[in-house]
């Protein structure tokens, strides 16, 4: 069992999960060969949990369509960002993320996808719907596509599906941080047994 | 003295080969290759001192807004990328103009359409080359840039500083 918390039956699982034939605005420039069910499977591999101990350096952000931040979680980065600074560094992104549509010298832009820094790597993955996920990880990071990818599932399964969940609005889901952070645990402790 | 003369192919001119051409780095042909799109050089005070285009067949702005818009994109993401910096404790705030060199840069982003290149000299020059998605690492090329610049357009007694290149 991958998870200990109670999931959904597995039939209306298979309906709503992440679209196998992915939209062309969703698929990876880089094809990666795994889609949805395998990249659940490839959670245990040994290059899933290199890309998830990867992410433990950095941040992750999730922001609405409008540019709000609605999740932040810091994964042991130098120094302290308050809550003040998130948000706008959520917002100034969801800007860049547009204006960099603008600037584009070709038709059909969606958007910065990665971000290249000295000393990181930003990667983004955006909805159908506009939520945009972004991680911050160390550069080099391989694969952190499939796992913005596998918390945009659990963010489908855990938020969206919950009743209480008001839409756009800053996500208080124990489910949605229990599996996160399950998610991560498990690999960090896969990869300490290893 | 070159800046960013580190490589070895970017010091080893041969002190007779008559003119004074830094050497390109290996693979790179002259000025980023068929697969450079457009080309951006900006000074510090965000004047537009080259702008060159080889293949853009869309335009949804009127030069000078674009070139604005290009200038102002960096400028933010410098800022962002320096506050934004995990490995950092001492940022600073959001928005406050960083020097050349002051905290935490950025050399490339990527979308599904282009990959822009970025590259900041240490008196603020910068240069933007933007090619194709799949394009590896462009640092380099850059660099050659930055030295073709500098031997050919600052040591020019005819360039006044701070105007278009010509």
């Amino acid at each position: 069992m991958r998870y200990s918390t109670p999931r959904p039956s597995n039939s209306v699982r298979h309906r709503i999960r992440f679209p196998v034939d992915l939209p062309r605005s969703l698929r990876l420039s880089t094809p990666v060969s795994s889609s949805s069910p395998a990249a659940c499977a490839d959670l245990h591999t040994p290059r899933a949990a290199f890309c998830f101990r990867r992410i433990l350096a950095g941040r992750l952000f999730i922001i609405n369509k409008s540019g709000g931040l609605i999740y932040y979680k810091d994964y042991g980065s130098a120094g302290r960002t308050d809550t003040n600074d998130s948000l706008r560094l959520a917002s100034l992104w969801h800007s860049m993320h547009a204006i960099s549509q603008q600037l584009s010298p070709t038709p059909g832009c969606e958007g910065i996808d990665l971000l290249q820094a000295h000393n990181f790597d930003l990667h983004c993955f955006q909805s159908l719907t506009g939520t945009k996920f972004f991680a911050v990880c160390e550069t080099g990071a391989q694969n952190i596509e499939v796992l913005l990818k596998v918390i945009y599932e659990l963010y489908t399964d855990f938020v969206l599906k919950n009743p209480f969940y008001e839409m756009e609005m800053p996500i208080r889901c124990e489910l949605f941080d229990l599996n996160l952070a399950q998610v991560l645990q498990k690999d960090r402790v896969a990869l300490l047994g290893r | 003295m070159q800046f960013f003369g580190g490589g070895s192919s970017l010091t080893s001119v041969p002190p007779d080969a008559g003119t004074p051409a830094p050497a390109a780095p290996p693979g790179t042909g002259t000025g980023g290759g068929p697969s450079a799109q457009v080309l951006y050089v900006f000074n510090r005070g965000g004047v537009c001192l080259l702008y060159r285009e080889w293949h853009r067949p869309l335009r949804t702005l009127d030069p000078t807004q674009d070139q604005k818009l290009m200038f102002g994109l960096l400028f933010s993401l410098r800022s962002f990328t320096s506050k934004i910096d995990p490995t950092t404790a001492e940022k600073g705030n959001l928005g406050v103009p960083l020097l050349p060199g002051q905290g935490c840069s950025f050399y490339s982003f990527k979308t599904n359409t282009y990959k822009l290149n970025f590259l900041e000299s240490p008196s603020g020059i910068k240069l933007i080359l933007i090619t194709h998605p799949r394009t590896g690492d462009q640092r380099d090329t850059l660099k050659h840039i930055y030295n073709l610049y500098v031997e050919y357009v600052v040591k020019n007694p005819l360039y006044a500083p701070g105007t278009p290149i010509k």
